[in-house]
């Protein structure tokens, strides 16, 4: 069953792409596709100029460079916060315990977490959990992180918190690739905004493109779709980003 | 306990006893019947006519006596005489609750039933309770020796042959968990050939029965251990194999299924962050797996070391050997060393199963291990 029909683009440093479009249409699966978890069958990836197809690359060591946070947040149930994080420092990247477990407190104080270090997965909210998600890709210092839609499985008072952070790293000059349908997060700082469905491209260009005057009738009608459901967390943004720049 | 009865006390004194019983059983019988049938009535509403209850009680006690009697002379056998005794009250219960209560047949029936399933094994605890309590007031010394004879058997069961018994059980589960872990490990991760192989060894093992697995290594390849210098060691050691290859094959299905039971987003995650798939198995999946695993394990603890009482069959001194040996000697005191045996091997069972069973479970459910 072929799913994605032929996608290509370019992610520079200190970017932020928002891929969106409606659900079926490969988003997820073009995210595996890019750390190689589910390795696409034409084609090729490329990070700095090496090809991910190439059988002599140790896979492994290219994913410790592309960070993931999942929409199920898939933290290690069995770790408390902190071990979360320090997990692939210590075990991947070969740190210390004490090296790790400061590194580790120092990315979660970027996630406002470091009051929630010793707890379990299971004692944290959802909101609590994806930025937990987010510190464990962050402190590996990936050259870009893939982020699937990150907000869809909270509850809404809790997106605001995670999209807070998003957008806090983004500022800070982190390369994303963010699946998502948070329309305020798009406009506030991405970079190119990618329109998917049914496989392929339908539509690509800047916020401004798409949010003034979007080409095709199904991205315009799509965009309603979403400012509707999702216009409260537009003011969040909004607001905060008014007293930061772009 | 009865045999003793019969060579310790006399005639006179078991007649006694068998009087006390006759008339206290049915006695005992009927006031549950009283208090059953009045609840029951008043429950459904039928009227609570305690005079009711009482006349139907006092009916069915009444003609019990002599039926019991006969029953007993005709069928020399306990379970004949108290089926037909208890169908005997079914129908003339539902036919006196028909008359007096003024029920439909379906309804009386269905009353009866109940009532007599109530009765029934509450008169026969109480009455083997009022057996054992005459028991000790007329013969306190039988009772006593008796329960010398118990602690000597324990003892000797206990202290003599508990050792083996461990060394085995731990070995074989040690054993087992070598095997199991990498075959369910193997199912899990592996290829079609892999798989394909640990399955296969699974089927095998699982249908052997041990004692023959045991025969076969301890009897049939006796040189297997030939390094081992003390032949009785030997056997031991052979033993234990039969034992581990069959908990591997079980402990591969536990794993298998704990492996299984953990997240997917959990091996993903892992994944993405640049583990390799050993690494992941080792820092996330296994120690989730293994707590996991924990419930089904207990339970094949349970099961090896009821394994264990079959190696006495080649040799093995250990728990059943003992118990055989007192009871082949004494032989009117071997219901009590099989007790005594059994007892032992359920008070090695049954904390540990009842202490790792479900209850983790449910506290690994509330930690997130394990919900996919």
């Amino acid at each position: 069953m072929e799913v994605l029909k032929g996608i290509s683009f370019k992610v520079l440093e200190r970017e932020v792409k928002v891929i969106f479009g409606p659900s079926g249409s490969g988003k997820s699966t073009l995210l595996r596709c890019i750390n190689m978890l589910n390795p696409p069958d034409k084609g090729d990836i490329f990070l700095r100029g090496k090809n991910l197809n190439d059988p002599e690359i140790n896979l492994n060591a290219i994913r410790a460079r592309i960070g993931m946070v999942f929409q199920h947040f898939n933290l290690f149930a069995h770790l408390k916060a902190i071990d979360n994080v320090s997990l692939g420092l210590r075990r991947v990247k070969g740190f210390s315990k004490e090296r790790a477990r400061a590194k580790a407190l120092e990315t979660l104080d970027r996630v406002k977490m470091v009051k929630w270090a010793d707890h379990y997965p299971a004692q944290l909210s959802g909101g609590q959990k994806q930025r937990v998600g987010i510190a464990r890709a962050l402190a590996m210092e990936p050259d870009v992180i893939l982020f699937d839609e990150p907000t869809s499985a909270l509850d809404p008072e809790l997106i605001g918190d995670v999209l807070q952070v998003m957008l806090d790293i983004a500022k800070s000059g982190t390369t994303m690739i963010v699946v998502t349908h948070e329309m305020g997060f798009a406009r506030a700082v991405a970079s190119e905004m990618i329109f998917i469905g049914e496989g392929v491209i339908l539509e690509r260009g800047t916020p401004q493109h798409f949010f003034i005057s979007p080409k095709s009738e199904r991205v315009k009608k799509f965009l309603e779709q979403l400012d509707i459901l999702y216009g409260g967390h537009d003011k969040l943004l909004q607001h905060s980003n008014g007293e930061g720049s772009k | 306990m009865i045999t003793m009865l019969f060579q310790v006390g006399s005639e006179f004194t078991y007649f006694i006893i068998g009087i006390v019983l006759t008339i206290s059983v049915p006695i005992i019988s009927f006031l549950i019947g009283m208090y059953a049938m009045k609840r029951y009535a008043k429950k459904k509403r039928w009227g609570d006519s305690f005079k009711t209850a009482f006349i139907i009680n006092i009916l069915l006690l009444v003609p019990n006596f002599p039926i019991n009697i006969l029953l007993s002379f005709i069928f020399n056998d306990i379970i004949i005489t108290t089926a037909i005794s208890i169908v005997n009250n079914i129908t003339l219960g539902t036919i006196l609750v028909m008359i007096f209560y003024k029920k439909k047949f379906k309804d009386s029936f269905l009353f009866n039933i109940v009532i007599q399933l109530i009765i029934f094994p509450l008169t026969f605890i109480l009455g083997l309770f009022f057996g054992f309590v005459l028991v000790i007031v007329f013969f306190p010394n039988m009772v006593f020796s008796t329960l010398i004879i118990i602690r000597d058997i324990f003892s000797l069961i206990f202290i003599q042959g508990v050792g083996v018994t461990l060394l085995l059980t731990a070995l074989g589960l040690l054993g087992g968990f070598a095997i199991g872990l990498p075959l369910a490990i193997m199912r899990v991760y592996g290829g079609i050939e892999l798989n394909w192989l640990a399955s296969g060894y699974e089927k095998l093992f699982r249908g052997v029965p041990v004692l023959i697995l045991i025969y076969i290594f301890a009897f049939g390849m006796p040189d297997l251990f030939w390094y081992i210098l003390h032949p009785l060691n030997r056997v031991l050691a052979s033993v234990i194999l039969a034992l581990a290859l069959r908990s591997g094959a079980y402990q591969s299905q536990i794993f298998r299924g704990a492996i299984l039971s953990v997240d997917l987003g959990q091996m993903e995650a892992a994944r993405a962050i640049g583990m390799s798939r050993i690494k992941a198995l080792r820092h996330v999946v296994l120690p989730q797996a293994l707590r996991l695993a924990v419930p089904g394990w207990s339970n094949e603890y349970a099961v090896v070391i009821k394994d264990t009482s079959f190696a006495f069959q080649v040799g093995i001194i250990e728990m059943t050997k003992w118990a055989y040996r007192y009871g082949t000697n004494y032989p009117e005191l071997w219901m009590l060393s099989m007790g005594v045996l059994a007892v032992t091997y359920f008070l090695f069972t049954f904390p540990l199963t009842k202490l790792f069973g479900e209850r983790q479970t449910k506290k690994l459910k509330a930690l997130g291990i394990g919900g996919g």
